[in-house]
């Protein structure tokens, strides 16, 4: 006797044979859709079935297991689809027959209150321990995001005559976009740094702690590695005794090849790259030396809007080891801004499915008067008011800089 | 799911095992699986050389490029060398097109106009 049946008491028992018709499927053949209006109960003799939403497998039932019963006797539509697993044999009941037998059987009546109790029970069992796990998930993944929040700079550098930005704003929980600001005494530069992790989720979370530590350790080697002789981290190499030209350039040239090799040779199998734009930034000539790694065009804006646009100078990093970047140089004259962005701002989405789009920036690019926090501020009200009501895409995150006017 | 990119593949006469793959629609996070996936079944059924047709490809996003470069591991997974000899992409539609060039994968990965070009070249 099957394990369902055995729970019945011996009246619906009866009712239930009596009614139920045997019918066999095919491996691989749909029992009922998702959608379709239930009429009829299924207990199953021998095989199993998938209960699946799509591709999600919700259930998988054998031989004594019931499904189908509460669209069935509800008479309303089915929460998922029942494919045969295998071949498969079950006694069919039509909801139909069945109410017309327990019209003259209250015991048997009975036991379908009985039956759906129980099982609704259990049901409710189910949903609270899966409520339970999901809340763990969740807290593991709301411990993620504060970590990962640890590695966006706490305050920007504050560089005389410079005023700096960043704006951080993650789709989900945890991110792949970063930014990064922080002054290398060595060469006496300001680093600016954006950079976009492809794909989304915890695993380009991962990646951009990855991607954001090597800029960070490689940029500022000399330092960190003459703090372990001097101990003082502000005592490195005066920058006013040597020529730091050459050095910065250095420095761009192994920040980006270290972390681009090391990364392609390490987790190449992975395919996680990031586009980057890393720029070392004169505070006293507003010279900017720079790498865009496969990143979106940066922007010098100057009194009569873009001025410059510093594109692409070689490929992502992380996955075309030993590639060749090149370095570029641009100014930054006194009032011009220079504003880093991922591709998250125009390709922001709204209600209706239209992208905040290149042309939408570049116009308030175009048209700004102001500071750099004050520019930053513009744009994020500027595509939160295009998307309203639109849930994000992709994570959106801005760096800017301005050079006081003199 | 891949409800916004359909894929068709199919083998090209010849002696070398080329298959093509017809991508139409959203090449993006949502769709990149669905991509490795049917390009993992290509390889698995004998092919040697994929190519890419990307000309209805209407959003190409940085996860779909990663998707690409997953293929390029699975066709060649002891390659060393950076270049891509075994996966070529046809006619990229603009917008496909801008994100090889902005992400440099173009350096890496042979663009071709049509079949029969992509197919001398091999």
């Amino acid at each position: 006797m099957s394990s369902f049946l055995e729970s019945l008491n011996p009246e619906l028992r009866d009712v239930i044979r009596l009614t139920g018709a045997p019918v066999s499927y095919k491996a691989g053949q749909s029992v009922f859709k998702y959608g379709d209006v239930g009429v009829a109960i299924y207990i199953i003799e021998s095989g199993t079935v998938r209960v699946h939403d799509g591709d999600l497998v919700l259930n998988m039932l054998g031989n004594g297991d019931v499904f189908g019963e509460l669209a069935a006797l509800g008479g309303v539509e089915r929460t998922a689809s029942a494919t045969a697993e295998e071949d498969l044999k079950v006694l069919r009941v039509e909801s139909e027959a069945l109410f017309n037998a327990l019209q003259e059987r209250p015991a048997a009546l009975r036991g379908l209150v009985k039956m759906l109790c129980e099982r609704g029970s259990g049901m409710a069992q189910r949903m609270t321990r899966r409520s339970w796990k999901l809340h763990a998930a969740q807290q593991e993944l709301e411990i993620g995001r504060r970590i990962q929040a640890g590695f966006l700079p706490d305050g920007l550098p504050k560089v005389p005559g410079y005023e700096t930005s960043g704006h951080f704003q993650a789709a989900r929980d945890v991110a792949g976009d970063f930014y990064d600001a922080f002054y290398i005494p060595s060469i006496d530069r300001l680093a600016l740094v954006i950079g976009d992790v492809c794909d989304k989720g915890v695993g380009a979370a991962l990646f951009m702690t990855l991607f954001r530590s090597l800029i960070r350790a490689t940029a500022q080697s000399r330092t960190f590695m003459t703090w372990a002789v001097e101990s003082d981290p502000g005592k490195t190499l005066a920058p006013n005794d040597l020529d730091s030209g050459p050095l910065v350039d250095q420095t761009l040239a192994n920040t980006v090849a270290l972390t681009n090799n090391y990364v392609a040779t390490t987790h190449g199998k992975t395919s996680m790259f990031a586009s980057l734009f890393i720029g070392l930034l004169d505070p006293e000539s507003g010279v900017i030396d720079y790498i865009n790694a496969g990143h979106e065009e940066a922007f010098i804006i100057g009194r009569n809007g873009i001025r410059q646009g510093l594109p692409p100078t070689g490929p992502v990093v992380g996955i075309f080891g030993g590639a060749k970047h090149d370095i570029e140089a641009a100014v930054l004259e006194p009032g011009e801004t220079i504003f880093l962005y991922t591709d998250g701002v125009p390709e922001a989405t709204s209600e209706s499915g239209e992208q905040f789009s290149d042309q939408r920036l570049r116009s308030l690019l175009e048209s700004w008067q102001g500071s750099a926090d004050e520019l930053l501020q513009m744009i994020v009200n500027s595509v939160s008011e295009f998307t309203e009501g639109a849930r994000q895409h992709d994570d959106i995150t801005m760096l800017a800089s301005r050079r006081d006017s003199v | 799911m891949s409800e916004d990119l359909k894929i068709r593949v199919s083998r090209e006469e010849g002696e070398k095992a080329v298959f093509v793959m017809r991508l139409n629609g959203s090449l993006d996070a949502n769709t990149q699986s669905a991509l490795e996936a049917k390009a993992k079944e290509a390889i698995d059924s004998g092919a040697e050389y994929l190519l890419l047709d990307m000309s209805a490809v209407d959003y190409l996003g940085s996860a779909g490029m990663r998707g690409i470069h997953a293929i390029t591991n699975l066709l060649s997974p002891d390659d060393q060398s950076m270049r891509s000899d075994r996966l070529k992409v046809i006619n990229p539609s603009p917008a496909a097109s801008k994100i090889f060039k902005t992400l440099g994968f173009d350096s890496f990965i042979d663009i071709h106009g049509n079949i029969d070009e992509a197919i001398a070249a091999l």
